[in-house]
C-alpha cells in the first residue's frame, strides 16, 4: 500500500445506516450513541419488519374491482342523490343528483375464503386467500393533491414527514449500506418530493428517490452510485488518494469523531457503491422469477422490474420500499373521470407483477413478516360523472388490501353502504391505517414522537386507532 | 371580583334549577342507567371521559361522565339541552345530520337514538357528580418568562483579563469564562481568519493573492480594512441574503404539479439588495409584511415595496383544496407560521386549534394575528386556486419600449371587506366560534394597543408592532439568528423558537447589549455584522484550551470559535472558483419564462447557487444532499449531515469531476511550472493554505507515479482536495 489510511474511524462506526456516519457534532462521548439509523428495538414485538406500499396513484375504482355492490347493476342508470364529497367541500350542499353507475368488470366469489373481486385483477385474485380486504376506508382531501399528501404524510397541507420517514426513524435501519427508506419511481406531482420527505424529521429518514414515475424501469437507481466520467482503476486511485490526503489533515486533530467520521464516509460510499449496485441489478434473478413478475413482456415489464427490485430491497433490510404506478400528470393514471375502461390498462401492467410479488414473498418466507399495502389516495364514485364513461374521486368509502406481514388471510373488514359510496361499518380512516401499519411494525403511534417547534408531533396527529380487528 | 362570581353562580343555579330536579325522579334516572348510561360508556367515553382525558385521549373537550359534563358540553357548545331534543348537538350528532357525526364509527341503530331523544326530553336526569381534570400542562407566565420582558441594556461586566478584550461583546463572554475559570483561544492565524471572514461575509473563498495581501499587511487594522472590504462587496448580499431566504422558506415553485412561482426571482433580488445597501432590519420587516399598504417616495421604492411582500406568499400551497374556506384559513396558517417563527421566534400556530400548551398564547391571540391575514386576499379561488401577481410600477427603460412584457410581483390585495375572525373551534373552519378583534401577541405586548382601525387590515400595524424597538422578540430573534450565522451556535441555540420549549439564552445580557446596539445603532444589519466580526470572541482559534474541552464540550462559553461545516452553497461556489467556471452575474432571472412545471428540471449553471432556481420538487443536486433548507419550511439552522450520499457525490457526480479537470487544465495553463509550486498552488486554492510537509509528500509521489497524464493526474488531485475533511470545513 502506497498511502498510510487511518481505518479505525470507519471501522468503528460501520455498523451505522445508509450513509450515516455517527457523530454527535457535539462532544465524542456523544458520539457513538448518536447514530439516527441504529436499529432501534420497538415498543412491541413486531408482526412484520418491513413495508412495501403499492400506490395505484390516481385512484383505483373500489366498485369495479373489490367492493362488490348489486344494487349498482340494478340501479344502474337511476338518478339518486348523493351527498359527493366535492359538492360538499365546494358548496357545503350535502346532496346532488347523480347517475348511478355499474361496475363494468363483473364480480365472482375467489378462493377458498370466498371473497368477492371482479375481473379486473385476475392475477391478484388467485391470491385472495392472502389478502386482507380494508372495504371501509375514509380519508380526507377530494382532489389529487391534498389526498395524496394525506396518504403519506397524514396532512392535506402541512409540511410533515412522511409514512416511510416516521418507520425508519422508529426503527432504524437493517442494513447500513442501503438506504433504509425508497421510493421507486416516484411521481414528482401531487405532491412529488414532500411525499417521501423527512419534512422536519433529521434528513437521515428521507426516502430515497429511485427513477421516476413514468420513466424506465432502468433509471432506478441511486444517484452517483457509478462514476459516468472515471474508469473503476481511476476511481480507486482517487479513493486511495484521497484517503492519503485526509490521513495528512486528520493528523492535526486526531481523534476527532465528527472529522473522523466525513473520512469514513468515503469507504461507506466506496461500499455501497459494490454492494448496493449488486441489490439494484435484477440480472442475477432466474428467468422463471422474471416470468413471474411479467418482465419482458410489454405490458408488464415496467411494473414487474419495480416489483421486483421492491422484493430484492426489503430482502436486505430495506424497512421501507414504496412503488408507485402513475405519472406526472394532473390527472394520474387511474384517475378516469371519462373512459373508466381505460382502467382495464392499468390493472394489466400491475397485475401480473404484484401476483408475482405476493407469490415471490410467499415461496421466500419473505411474506410471513413483509407486509404489503396496495390501494391508492381513494376511491370512486358509484356514480359516473360528466360525458358518463368515467367517475369522480370518492374519499369518503373505498377499499385497499393488505397482505402478509400480521393481518388475517382471507379475510375482509368494514362496509361501504349499498352504492360502495360512504364507509358505514367498520370504517377504517387512513389515520387507522396509518396507525395499524405502524402496529404490525411494533411501533404505538402515540408513543412515535417527534419534538419540533416546542410540540412532540405523530403521524397520526392526535388521532388514529389501530385497527386490531384485522391482525391475525 | 368576589362579589361579581356569587350573582353568576347563584345565576346558573337559577337556570338549571328546576330541570336538576330531574335527576331525583326516579324513573327518568332509570331510563338513564338502563339505556343512556351503557351506550355512553360503550360509543363514547373512550374520547369523551374523566378517563380519556387521564390517558390524554379526550377529544373536542366533552365530558360524558355526568350531567354536568353533558350540560357543559365540549368545545362546540352544550351538548344536551335538558328538555330539547331537538336543540342538543348530541341528538344531532347521533342523527348523523351535520359535519358532527357520533359515534365516528358508525351511526347507532334508530331505537337507542329514540331512547337518546326520549331521555333528554324528560330533562335528561343524570346523576351530577363533577369532577373535572385540570389541563395537566403548565403554561409559562408572560408576566416573568424571559423572552416577554423588555430589552434592557446591560452594563457591561468588569473582567480580570483587561487586556484580552476588544469591545463589549468580548467582556461579557470573558467575564463568563472567567467565572468559571477558563480562558478565551488564541487568536486564529491571519490565513486562517481570512478563510472564515471570507466564507462568513461572502460566502467565496479568498484567491491565494487576497490572503497573501492579508497575511503580509503591516499596518495594524489590517483587519479591520478586511472587514470593510467585504461588508461592501456586492457578495455580501448574495451570501447573507441567502440566510435570510431561509427563514423566508423561498422557492421558486410548489411541488403540487411543480407550478412554477415565475416572478419569485424578484423578491430573491430583493433580499440580496436589502442585505447589500444595509437596509435597516425595522424597514426590512415592515416592506416584507406590509410594503404594499406604505407610503412610497419614489417608483423604485414602491416597486421594491410590492415585490417584498412576496414574503407572505411564497409558501408551499395546496391549491388544489377543494374547501376554500380551509385552503384561505391554511395560507394564514403557513403565514403566521413564518411569521411566528421567523420574526419573533414564536410558535403561534401552536395555538391555531387550542390555546398554546406551553407558552402564554391563547387561542385568542391567533384568531387575533389571523384576522389581520385573513383580510390579505393571496389566492384567486379556484378548482385550483392561483397565486395573485400584481402589475409594478414601470422603469423608464419598461415605458419606453411598450413590446416588452410589463412586470409583476408576487403579492396579496387587501380585501374589500375588512373583517375580524371567528375562533375556530379546534380548528375547524366549519366550527365557529367568538368574533375576536383583531389584534397581536399578547404577551409580549406591554400596556394596551389602540384597537385596530375598521377600514384597514391591520398589516401595517402588525408590521409596526413586530418592527417596534419595543417588542421585546424582534431584535433579540435576528441578533441571535446572526451570532448563528457567525458561530454555527446562536446564544440561544433554538434560532426558531425562544418559548419555554426552547433553549435558554448561554449570554442573556450579550443577547441584551447586542439587541440594545442594533436598535440605537438605527437597526443596521451590516453595523451589527461588524460588531461581532470585530470581536476577539468571534476571531478566536477553534482550537481552545484542554479544560475548556472538558469543562465546556459544547462550546456554550465561547471559549474558542466554532468549527462548522462549510454548507452547500459554498461548497458549490468553491469549486466553481477553483475551477474558474464561476460566473459573478448580479441577480436576475435564472430561467427560461416558458417553464412550465419544475419536473426533471436540468441545473446546467455555473452562477452562484443563490441563484440557482429553487424549485421544490427538482432542488440543484449538490444543494440537496449538503443539507440545504427544505425550502417549504421556515429554516433558522439547517442540518448538518454526514452521510454516504454526499461521499457518493463528491466521487462520482460528473459536476465535480467537471470542475477539477477544469480546474487540473487551469493550473497547468497558468500555474508554476513546476509540480512542486503546483502542489502548494492547488492547496492554496483549494483550502486556503500551503500544504504541510507531509501532505506535499503524498501529492508528488502520487503524480510522480501518474507522471504520464499530468492532466488526468492533476484532476484527480483536485478531486481529492474537493471531497477532502478541511475542503468541507472552516476553521
Amino acid at each position: 500500500v502506497l498511502y498510510p489510511i487511518g481505518r479505525r474511524a470507519w471501522l468503528k462506526q460501520a455498523a451505522c445506516g445508509f450513509g450515516y456516519l455517527a457523530f454527535a457534532g457535539l462532544s465524542a462521548s456523544r458520539a457513538a450513541a448518536d447514530d439516527p439509523l441504529a436499529p432501534r428495538p420497538p415498543h412491541a414485538t413486531p408482526r412484520a419488519k418491513r413495508v412495501i406500499f403499492l400506490f395505484m396513484q390516481g385512484g383505483v375504482s373500489h366498485v369495479d374491482s373489490y367492493d362488490y355492490k348489486p344494487r349498482l347493476e340494478k340501479d344502474d342508470g337511476k338518478v339518486l342523490d348523493f351527498a359527493d364529497a366535492r359538492v360538499r367541500a365546494n358548496t357545503g350542499k350535502s346532496a346532488a343528483a347523480q347517475r348511478v353507475m355499474k361496475p363494468l368488470w363483473p364480480f365472482a366469489r375467489r378462493g377458498q375464503c370466498g371473497r368477492w373481486a371482479s375481473e379486473l385483477f385476475p392475477e391478484i385474485n388467485r391470491h385472495v386467500d392472502d389478502l386482507c380486504f380494508l372495504h371501509a376506508l375514509h380519508t380526507e382531501g377530494v382532489a389529487h393533491g391534498p389526498a395524496t399528501l394525506f396518504l403519506h404524510c397524514g396532512s392535506t397541507n402541512f409540511i410533515r414527514p412522511s409514512v416511510g420517514s416516521w418507520v425508519l426513524y422508529g426503527l432504524g435501519t437493517a442494513n447500513a449500506n442501503l438506504p433504509g427508506f425508497v421510493s421507486i419511481a416516484p411521481s414528482p406531482g401531487n405532491g412529488g418530493a414532500r411525499n417521501y420527505g423527512n419534512a422536519f424529521l433529521p434528513a437521515v429518514y428521507q426516502g430515497t428517490a429511485l427513477g421516476r414515475a413514468g420513466g424506465p424501469a432502468s433509471e432506478a437507481t441511486i444517484r452517483n452510485l457509478t462514476n459516468p466520467r472515471l474508469a473503476e482503476a481511476d476511481c480507486a486511485r482517487q479513493l486511495d488518494l484521497l484517503r492519503a490526503l485526509n490521513a495528512e489533515q486528520l493528523q492535526r486533530t486526531p481523534g476527532d469523531p465528527e472529522l473522523e467520521a466525513v473520512v469514513g464516509s468515503y469507504e461507506l460510499a466506496w461500499r455501497m457503491q459494490h454492494h448496493a449496485a449488486g441489490v439494484l441489478d435484477l440480472a442475477g434473478e432466474t428467468k422463471e422469477t422474471q416470468h413471474l413478475y411479467g418482465i419482458g413482456e410489454k405490458a408488464t415489464d415496467t411494473f414487474g422490474r419495480q416489483c421486483l427490485l421492491a422484493r430484492r430491497l426489503c430482502e436486505a433490510g430495506v424497512r421501507y420500499v414504496q412503488v408507485t404506478y402513475g405519472d406526472s400528470s394532473a390527472n394520474p393514471a387511474w384517475d378516469q373521470h371519462s373512459n373508466l375502461p381505460k382502467h382495464a390498462d392499468h390493472a394489466r401492467a400491475v397485475d401480473r407483477p404484484i401476483a408475482g410479488l405476493l407469490a415471490d414473498l410467499k415461496r421466500r418466507g419473505l411474506l410471513e413478516d413483509t407486509l404489503v399495502w396496495w390501494g391508492s389516495e381513494f376511491g370512486r364514485t358509484p356514480y359516473a360523472e360528466k360525458n358518463g364513461t368515467g367517475r369522480d374521486h370518492n374519499p369518503d368509502g373505498f377499499t385497499v388490501f393488505l397482505a402478509g406481514g400480521g393481518v388475517k388471510p382471507g379475510f375482509a373488514y368494514g362496509r361501504t353502504d349499498d352504492f360502495g359510496h360512504q364507509a358505514v361499518e367498520d370504517k377504517v380512516h387512513m389515520r387507522d391505517l396509518h396507525a395499524t401499519v405502524l402496529h404490525l411494525l411494533g411501533l404505538n403511534h402515540e408513543r412515535l414522537t417527534f419534538r419540533y417547534s416546542g410540540r412532540d408531533f405523530r403521524l397520526t396527529d392526535v388521532a388514529g386507532r389501530v385497527v386490531t380487528e384485522i391482525v391475525a | 371580583m368576589r362579589r361579581r362570581i356569587v350573582p353568576v353562580a347563584v345565576l346558573l343555579a337559577a337556570v338549571f334549577g328546576p330541570s336538576a330536579l330531574a335527576q331525583s325522579d326516579p324513573r327518568a334516572l332509570e331510563l338513564y342507567e338502563k339505556k343512556i348510561r351503557p351506550v355512553l360508556a360503550e360509543h363514547c367515553s373512550r374520547c369523551h371521559s374523566a378517563e380519556a382525558a387521564k390517558n390524554h385521549k379526550l377529544k373536542g373537550g366533552l365530558l360524558v361522565d355526568d350531567r354536568d359534563g353533558l350540560l357543559k358540553g365540549g368545545d362546540t357548545g352544550p351538548a344536551v339541552v335538558p328538555g330539547k331534543a331537538a336543540d342538543s348537538l348530541l341528538i344531532q350528532a347521533l342523527h348523523y345530520d351535520g359535519d358532527l357525526r357520533m359515534p365516528p364509527r358508525g351511526k347507532l341503530p334508530g331505537a337507542v337514538i329514540a331512547d337518546f331523544e326520549r331521555w333528554v326530553n324528560a330533562g335528561a336526569a343524570a346523576p351530577s357528580v363533577a369532577s373535572r381534570p385540570g389541563r395537566g400542562t403548565s403554561v409559562v407566565p408572560a408576566a416573568t418568562f424571559w423572552a416577554y420582558q423588555p430589552v434592557r441594556a446591560p452594563a457591561v461586566p468588569a473582567v480580570q483579563d483587561a487586556a484580552w478584550p476588544a469591545g463589549a461583546i468580548d467582556r461579557f463572554v470573558l467575564a463568563g469564562l472567567e467565572a468559571r475559570g477558563l480562558h478565551p483561544a488564541a487568536d486564529a492565524d491571519r490565513a486562517t481568519l481570512a478563510r472564515r471572514l471570507y466564507f462568513d461575509l461572502v460566502g467565496l473563498p479568498p484567491s491565494p493573492e487576497e490572503v497573501d495581501a492579508f497575511v503580509n499587511d503591516p499596518d495594524p487594522a489590517a483587519y479591520e480594512k478586511l472587514v470593510e472590504r467585504l461588508l461592501a462587496s456586492p457578495h455580501f448580499g448574495e451570501r447573507w441574503g441567502r440566510h435570510w431566504l431561509d427563514v423566508a422558506r423561498f422557492a421558486e415553485s410548489l411541488t403540487l404539479r411543480g407550478f412554477i412561482l415565475k416572478e419569485a426571482w424578484r423578491y430573491r433580488d430583493y433580499v440580496i439588495d436589502a442585505f447589500d445597501r444595509d437596509v435597516p432590519f425595522d424597514q426590512f420587516v415592515r416592506e416584507q409584511l406590509a410594503g404594499d399598504l406604505l407610503p412610497a417616495a419614489t417608483p423604485a421604492d414602491r416597486r421594491r415595496q410590492l415585490v417584498a411582500t412576496a414574503f407572505l406568499v411564497l409558501g408551499n400551497t395546496n391549491l388544489e383544496e377543494q374547501d376554500k374556506q380551509q385552503l384561505r384559513m391554511d395560507v394564514v396558517d403557513e403565514q403566521l407560521d413564518v411569521i411566528g417563527k421567523g420574526f419573533l421566534a414564536q410558535t403561534i400556530t401552536c395555538a391555531r386549534c387550542h390555546d398554546h400548551k406551553f407558552d402564554p398564547i391563547p387561542t385568542t391571540d391567533y384568531y387575533a394575528l389571523a384576522g389581520i391575514l385573513r383580510n390579505a386576499k393571496a389566492l384567486e379561488h379556484a378548482n385550483v386556486s392561483k397565486w395573485l401577481e400584481v402589475p409594478l410600477p414601470l422603469t423608464a427603460a419598461e415605458e419606453a419600449d411598450p413590446k416588452k412584457p410589463k412586470p409583476l410581483a408576487m403579492s396579496v390585495v387587501e380585501e374589500k371587506q375588512i373583517e375580524d375572525a371567528h375562533v375556530h373551534v379546534r380548528g375547524s373552519v366549519h366550527s365557529l366560534g367568538a368574533v375576536v378583534p383583531r389584534g397581536f401577541l399578547s404577551a409580549a405586548t406591554r400596556g394596551t394597543t389602540a384597537p385596530l382601525p375598521a377600514h384597514e387590515s391591520g398589516r401595517r400595524q402588525l408590521a409596526e408592532w413586530i418592527a417596534s424597538r419595543d417588542n421585546p422578540l424582534t431584535a433579540r430573534v435576528f441578533v441571535n439568528r446572526a451570532w448563528h450565522w457567525l458561530f454555527g451556535a446562536g446564544l440561544v441555540r433554538t434560532t426558531d423558537n425562544f418559548g419555554s420549549t426552547g433553549e435558554l439564552p448561554s449570554h442573556p445580557e450579550l443577547l441584551d447589549h447586542l439587541a440594545t446596539r442594533f436598535t440605537e445603532g438605527g437597526w443596521s444589519m451590516k453595523s451589527l455584522v461588524r460588531a461581532v466580526v470585530l470581536s476577539r470572541t468571534y476571531c478566536q482559534a477553534t482550537t481552545g484550551s484542554a479544560a475548556a474541552a472538558v469543562a465546556d464540550p459544547e462550546n456554550r462559553l465561547l471559549a474558542r470559535q466554532n468549527r462548522r461545516r462549510l454548507d452547500a452553497e459554498c461548497l458549490r461556489d468553491t469549486m466553481l472558483a477553483v475551477s474558474g467556471r464561476l460566473t459573478l452575474d448580479h441577480g436576475g432571472p435564472t430561467f427560461p419564462p416558458t417553464l412550465a412545471a419544475d419536473y426533471h428540471y436540468q441545473h446546467t449553471d455555473m452562477r452562484r447557487s443563490v441563484y440557482s432556481p429553487v424549485f421544490r420538487n427538482a432542488l440543484p443536486e449538490l444543494l440537496a444532499a449538503f443539507d440545504f433548507a427544505d425550502p417549504s419550511m421556515e429554516t433558522g439552522q439547517r442540518n448538518v449531515s454526514t452521510v454516504a450520499p454526499q461521499a457518493l457525490l463528491l466521487l462520482n457526480s460528473p459536476f465535480v469531476v467537471d470542475q477539477a479537470r477544469a480546474a487540473a487544465a487551469r493550473l497547468l495553463a497558468t500555474g508554476p511550472a513546476d509540480d512542486d509550486g503546483r502542489v502548494v498552488w492547488a492547496y492554496r486554492l483549494a483550502l486556503g493554505r500551503a500544504p504541510t510537509p507531509g501532505e506535499r509528500r503524498v501529492a508528488l509521489r502520487f503524480l510522480g507515479d501518474r507522471a504520464g497524464d499530468p492532466k488526468k493526474a492533476w484532476a484527480t488531485l483536485f478531486q481529492a482536495l474537493f471531497a477532502s475533511v478541511d475542503f468541507r470545513y472552516v476553521e
